[in-house]
């Protein structure tokens, strides 16, 4: 796996949110409740926990009670805020329609002791990518190469005027469509900047 | 609203127009007013395109008003589609307009003896009936554009395109948006063919020099107004979500939970729904720019505003922003992850006037028999040309799922009383599955999608964790959009009245300030019940029984990945849906 850090304008940290969408994938310790791994290692707080991020998955399972589900080694968690229509209240936390999808629910889990190291694959949605996303980017996410160069693909224009500059495992590369055409085929610990 | 138009397209030497007082109907909007008409006035065994159906179009009861959200448009009759009762909403200017010039109805009966067409304009002088064969076999836009250098930009226009005249099952009826392009479409069950049938073309509603209709109590409804309008901008989904990422904000969540049927339903999660999501969707309509591109409203009033408008890569205009449903049925119903791909069919879907669920679920089956394959853009594009060309093809496509399905023999053809299913898995959302079958519509998400059953009161609150909550849900989501419907609001202020009491009473007081007299839970589930009695009735008789509540059977088989599930609710539960 390749490091790279890239400094960008604060306009251009919204082109990453999309690689929250097919999930980044973070290092942490595991066997530990939602709760904790949210508000103790994603370092949310309980209010935004409780009330802003009102629907959640583990491993595509929406979950009730973030204070008995428990995330492990190789668990896909994924966070959005509240949505619209029948469907949006179906999947909502604790929600009053959570039976029409009793069959998918995540069920309650007996809670280890969060000493286990594990990998966990984050996926963030809609405004809960703009509000947590940043953050995560700075402290570091490994991600595909490939979904890098998409981002570049579909943005070239802003990808060449706001990233400003970038280091690869400790050397500096300049990040140019060139660059971001190599990526493809491999993992990488991506951290991104704000340029000051 | 104080009269009904009817306009008699049989009538001796052209079609009649009579303007009549509401009389029984009076007090009724919406789909209250279109399911009592129908109920009381088509026979229930008629043919769908025969002279005895009858096109019913009506505003809600606060349309026209300056209450916020208020410009939905019913449009009823028995449906070619599915042999029973329908009622089609859309948003866009119609409502609104129709609402101001007085009308609570328009009721389109008979049919013309030939296969000459008419044009209806109505203005605060009255109604005039026209002849529309300069319209011909055009599509909703070209016809949008032509009625717009006589009438001028400031009407309403209400057209179908190619689909509804050649009277296809899956035509849509369009309404036009503030910009005047035929983007909003009461979409479901063929009500375009029953329009074209009739020798209707277009209506064309002006209301230069009408007001705004006044509620009973000003003050009390500016009041209320206001306190409304507040609530659904500070809510998140109707504050922040809808308004950034529209209802395509709906694909990463569904498709995370395993319900987003793909490939014709073989499974619930695609792989490449972060292409087609909303928040990448609105990512590329913001860098493309252009007037109203993530954000935008579909009526005037409206304060959510979870529309859009596409354009292409070089800023051209394309169509308005697919919703979620069209992204899910041109898209990852049929494999498809290219936005642009999907707005091209989301525009001819608008421009031949079909329903873009029933236009996806069809290609769907037809990738399904092996017409094209999954993923296949272009193919896609190209059978949805046969519908507007009306090719053999093209008029067995255009006829819906069902149909394709058995005429290539298909088994997965995901439609109950032959409309297909939206874009939620019933496997996985069981409730959802519940709703489908029962309704009185035809596979509706809709028909169950008010969440406000409960804090209305409507059939008591229930458990919605014993096993038999999902039945309970489904009947008091039916009863209470039922009654929403009536009222021509918009669904989706439900999320902000679930949540916040003072948006719900805000809600309530608006209503009951328009009306002159107040609202209770109790006059809410009255409604919605008498609306569902009409149309449970009308399909009885029509020869619906409750064989027709049931989903297909292979969702009963066949297990839906990724959570390897199937549809379990008995029939026997289906059955005690509307015991009330």
């Amino acid at each position: 796996m390749i490091r790279l850090h890239l400094n960008v304008d604060a306009s251009c940290i919204p082109l990453f949110y999309s690689l929250f969408e097919k999930g980044v994938v973070l290092s942490a310790n595991t066997g530990c409740t939602l709760r904790d791994f949210l508000c103790g290692q994603l370092r949310l707080s309980g209010d935004y926990l409780d009330q802003r991020v009102q629907t959640l998955f583990l491993d595509a399972r929406p979950v009730d009670d973030v204070d008995k589900a428990v995330v492990r080694d190789g668990s896909t968690l994924a966070l959005s805020a509240a949505m619209p229509g029948v469907l949006g209240a179906t999947m909502r936390k604790g929600g009053r329609y959570a039976a029409f999808r009793k069959g998918i629910s995540q069920p309650a889990d007996e809670c280890g002791i969060c000493e286990t190291s594990g990998r966990v694959t984050v996926k963030l949605f809609n405004m809960v990518a703009k509000e947590v996303g940043g953050r995560l980017l700075e402290t570091g996410v490994e991600v595909d190469g490939s979904d890098l160069q998409r981002i570049a693909d579909r943005y070239p224009g802003e990808v060449s005027r706001g990233i400003q500059k970038g280091r690869m495992d400790d050397h500096a590369i300049t990040p140019d469509m060139a660059f971001f055409s190599t990526l493809p085929g491999k993992r990488v610990l991506l951290s991104v900047g704000i340029a000051g | 609203m104080d009269k009904i138009l009817r306009i008699n397209m049989s009538a001796p030497g052209g079609p009649a127009v009579k303007t009549e007082a509401p009389g029984n109907y009076a007090g009724l909007g919406g789909r209250a007013m279109t399911s009592a008409v129908v109920a009381k006035e088509v026979p229930p065994t008629c043919h769908p395109l025969g002279d005895a159906n009858k096109l019913v179009i009506a505003p809600g009861i606060l349309s026209g008003s300056a209450a916020a959200m208020s410009g939905r448009l019913s449009i009823g009759c028995k449906s070619p589609l599915t042999g029973g009762i329908k009622e089609a909403n859309s948003g866009g200017q119609a409502a609104q307009v129709m609402g101001r010039l007085g009308y609570a109805a328009i009721i389109v009966e008979g049919k013309v003896p030939d296969d000459s067409q008419y044009k209806i304009f109505i203005n605060k002088d009255g109604v005039k009936v026209e002849s529309a064969a300069d319209l011909k076999g055009l599509g909703n836009y070209a016809t949008v554009d032509k009625l717009a250098a006589q009438y001028g930009k400031k009407v309403a226009f209400i057209t179908i395109g190619q689909a509804g005249e050649m009277k296809m099952s899956a035509a849509s009826i369009a309404v036009t948006d503030m910009e005047q392009r035929p983007t909003r479409h009461a979409g479901r069950g063929g009500v375009g063919a029953v329009m074209g049938s009739k020798g209707l073309k277009a209506i064309i509603l002006d209301d230069d020099g009408m007001k705004m209709r006044p509620p009973a109590d000003p003050e009390k409804f500016k009041a209320a107004n206001k306190a409304f309008t507040e609530g659904l901008r500070k809510h998140p989904v109707t504050g922040e979500g809808l308004p950034a990422f529209g209802t395509n904000v709906l694909t990463n969540v569904v498709n995370e939970a395993g319900a987003y049927p793909t490939n014709n339903f073989r499974k619930g999660q695609f792989a490449g729904a972060s292409n087609i999501s909303g928040e990448t969707q609105a990512a590329l309509e913001n860098k493309r720019g252009g007037e109203g591109s993530a954000t935008h409203g579909c009526h005037r009033g409206c304060v959510i505003r979870c529309s859009g408008t596409f354009y292409d890569k070089n800023g051209n205009y394309v169509t308005k922003q697919p919703e979620y449903e069209t992204v899910w049925a041109h898209g990852g119903n049929c494999g498809i992850d290219d936005i642009d791909m999907i707005a091209q069919l989301d525009r001819m879907d608008d421009d031949f006037g079909v329903d873009t669920i029933e236009m996806g679920a069809t290609i769907g089956v037809a990738m399904d028999a092996g017409l094209a394959k999954f993923g296949d853009g272009k193919a896609a594009i190209k059978l949805l040309q046969e519908v507007g060309d009306g090719t053999p093809l093209g008029r067995i496509l255009g006829n819906g799922a069902a149909v394709t399905g058995q005429v290539f023999g298909v088994e997965r053809v995901p439609v109950v009383k032959r409309q297909s299913m939206p874009a939620y898995d019933p496997r996985a959302v069981q409730g959802m599955g519940v709703t489908y079958a029962t309704t009185t519509m035809g596979a509706d998400h809709t028909a169950g999608y008010a969440v406000t059953a409960n804090l209305l009161g409507v059939g008591g609150n229930v458990n919605a964790l014993k096993p038999e909550g999902q039945v309970e849900l489904s009947r008091n989501l039916q009863i209470a959009t039922a009654a929403i419907d009536s009222t021509g609001m918009c669904l989706f202020i439900a999320f902000a009245i679930l949540d916040q009491p003072d948006t719900f009473n805000a809600l309530v007081d608006l209503v009951g300030a328009f009306i002159g007299q107040p609202m209770t839970a109790d006059d809410v589930t009255a409604l919605g019940k008498s609306v569902l009695k009409n149309e449970r009735e009308f399909n009885l008789a029509a020869g619906f029984t409750a064989k027709d509540d049931r989903l297909p059977d292979y969702f009963k088989k066949e297990a839906l990945a990724p959570h390897n599930i199937t549809f379990g609710v008995k029939d026997e539960e289906l059955d005690t849906v509307f015991n009330w």
